[in-house]
């Protein structure tokens, strides 16, 4: 008993002593050791992250580049980040054509589990920050 | 003039774009510039999102010029090219 108690002791420690921060200026990895909080990783220096998710070994990191459109990458427990397909706006409908806004994603501002493997939960807006919606979206 | 005068339009892209996604410039057999990109987004499909948004229109803040000219046609890219053009996808530049 006394080594499981130590193990998930252990755990909790590992999850209370790490931080995920997503800036204007990149993500940021932040650890505590011995009650002291250092910058231990960066990605993505320079560029806006508008969200982050840990979600188990896996770390989603959202990014609006500006000229080149908001993306979604994914660490996978390695220190690989492959990039993901962000979500995206269907074709325009005929009858559309009188909706104001661009049929275009704009940010990603959520990201949270989909509850089931290969799901995610994304709150997004359009090019215009308008229309601030959730879609579901293939993660894991 | 493309890169070796063999004939076919040159896509070159700009360097703020290599830093996410290394992209040489490509030759290729086209007559529009939407053909020309179609190419090249085939063999790297994730670059079609950094330069089109997702109706398929060049986005907001990315030009394409074709021999140092602005194109035309932003939703469609129906700009036609000819032998040995020089195709450059570029982002926009603003003030701020």
């Amino acid at each position: 008993v006394a080594e499981q108690v130590g193990r998930l002791r252990k755990e909790v420690n590992e999850m209370t002593d790490r931080l995920h921060v997503g800036t204007r200026k990149g993500l940021f990895e932040i650890v505590r050791d011995n009650g002291t909080w250092d910058v231990a990783d960066a990605r993505f220096l320079g560029e806006p992250v508008t969200a982050v998710l840990a979600d188990g070994d896996r770390l989603y990191a959202a990014l609006d580049l500006g000229h080149f459109g908001t993306k979604l990458w994914r660490r996978d427990g390695s220190d690989e980040w492959p990039e993901l397909p962000a979500p995206a706006f269907p074709p325009k409908p005929e009858d559309a054509g009188d909706d104001p806004h661009p049929w275009s994603l704009g940010k990603i501002w959520q990201i949270e589990p989909g509850g089931v493997d290969g799901r995610l939960w994304i709150g997004t807006c359009r090019a215009d920050c308008s229309a601030p919606t959730m879609v579901v979206t293939p993660g894991r | 003039m493309g890169q070796d005068g063999n004939g076919m339009p040159t896509v070159s892209f700009t360097s703020a774009l290599q830093r996410f996604l290394p992209v040489p410039p490509t030759q290729v057999d086209c007559a529009t510039v939407s053909e020309a990109l179609a190419v090249v987004f085939a063999s790297r499909p994730t670059l079609r999102g950094y330069v089109l948004d997702d109706q398929g229109a060049l986005r907001r803040h990315v030009n394409v010029f074709v021999n140092g000219e602005l194109v035309r046609d932003r939703a469609r890219l129906s700009d036609t090219v000819d032998a040995n053009d020089d195709i450059y996808v570029f982002q926009a530049l603003t003030g701020g």
